[in-house]
């Protein structure tokens, strides 16, 4: 094999496992599984996300913690775009969020759609993110229309949680 | 650090993720299509779904959801998957946790209803005979949304837009006829 092609397939199987960082990522989030961190960021990485700038090692108390303030989370990631220069890598990657939040005592619930910008680094064979900032390109808020019991939904008796009783730890 | 080389291992891994892939997205064409064989293909022979609607063989679930659509109403409807956390447990074997948005637009006694469904596919896949398929699926629901249809085919510009179909006369026939 070249190495023009060996470089190439470097790069595909690289931008692979950064995919399966920001997935991981969304499995962090939407359970809440603080286990999962430090297979995601670096230690010295660091967050911008408006709701919370800092340090990621500050990300259970100030993410986590914001997260908790609502009833639940669902976030699904489309578009990943990743450029990698050798160990190091940039990405822009398309999140839809549905966010589940009670204010003034309604539940209410906010689509939102937007990116995360990052900066990837391969230490020690492990690709992880140094850097996450999110932009907001839109949102929408209406009043929740959850239905759990009736017709169709009654019979889909498997619900996402958060914490280990959700059943992809069961997988 | 310079070039770092690829081994036979990262390249099939690699190939075997893109099968994984493949399986999921002819999962979803299947059940938008009502295509009960092409649905049946992204399962093993014997493997089971837990669907909450159906718990039981999957190649019967295949058989089952078009009556289960027509029984509720479904006038559209679209399955996505967009993104797939696979995870390998053996030389044969994954774990994939796959997130699911669908769109569907019902015919109710109160008029068309417009569902947006938030879930989860959690699959337990194996290779057999050189194919990556579903052994085992359990479908977990996170959140979902309920609404009087506000969908228009007739105004703007939507009517010239083509219009989706679920079943073998939508437009992707005449462009693919064996997405298998």
């Amino acid at each position: 094999m070249s190495a023009a092609s060996d470089r190439e397939l470097r790069q595909a199987i690289d931008k692979q496992a950064i995919r399966d960082v920001c997935m991981l990522y969304c499995r962090a989030v939407d359970r809440i599984d603080a286990d999962l961190l430090p297979r995601i960021f670096h230690d010295d990485a660091t967050i911008a996300f408006g709701t919370y700038n800092g340090p990621a090692s500050g990300f259970v108390d100030n993410t986590f913690a914001h997260l908790r303030t609502m009833e639940r989370t669902f976030h699904c990631l489309g578009n990943q775009l990743i450029t990698v220069d050798g160990d190091r890598a940039a990405g822009e990657i398309y999140v839809f969020a549905y966010l589940s939040s009670r204010e003034t005592g309604e539940l209410v619930d906010t689509l939102l759609v937007g990116r995360y910008l990052d900066r990837y680094e391969r230490r020690d064979g492990a690709w992880k993110i140094s850097h996450r900032a999110f932009v907001m390109d839109w949102n929408q808020n209406q009043p929740n229309s959850s239905e759990w019991e009736e017709g169709m939904y009654g019979e889909l008796r498997a619900r996402g949680c958060r914490g280990k009783d959700d059943p992809v730890y069961g997988l | 650090m310079t070039a770092m080389s690829v081994s036979q291992e990262e390249i099939d891994r690699f190939k075997d993720r893109q099968a994984i892939y493949d399986c999921l997205m002819r999962y979803c064409r299947g059940v938008d299509r009502l295509d009960a064989e092409l649905l049946k293909t992204a399962y093993h022979e014997g493997a089971t779904d837990d669907h909450g609607i159906f718990n039981g063989d999957a190649w019967e679930f295949a058989e089952f959801i078009g009556p289960f659509d027509a029984s509720i109403g479904v006038r559209q409807q679209t399955h996505r998957v967009d993104h797939a956390l696979i995870e390998f447990t053996g030389p044969d074997s994954a774990v994939v946790e796959s997130y699911n948005l669908t769109f569907i637009d019902a015919e109710t006694e109160d008029g068309m209803a417009a569902a947006m469904v938030g879930g989860r596919y959690l699959d337990r896949f194996e290779r057999r005979n050189g194919a990556w398929k579903i052994a085992h699926r359990l479908y977990v629901m996170d959140w979902n949304r309920n609404e009087p249809s506000t969908v228009d085919w007739e105004g703007s510009f939507f009517k010239d837009l083509a219009r989706g179909r679920i079943d073998d006369q939508d437009e992707s026939f005449a462009y693919v006829s064996r997405l298998r």
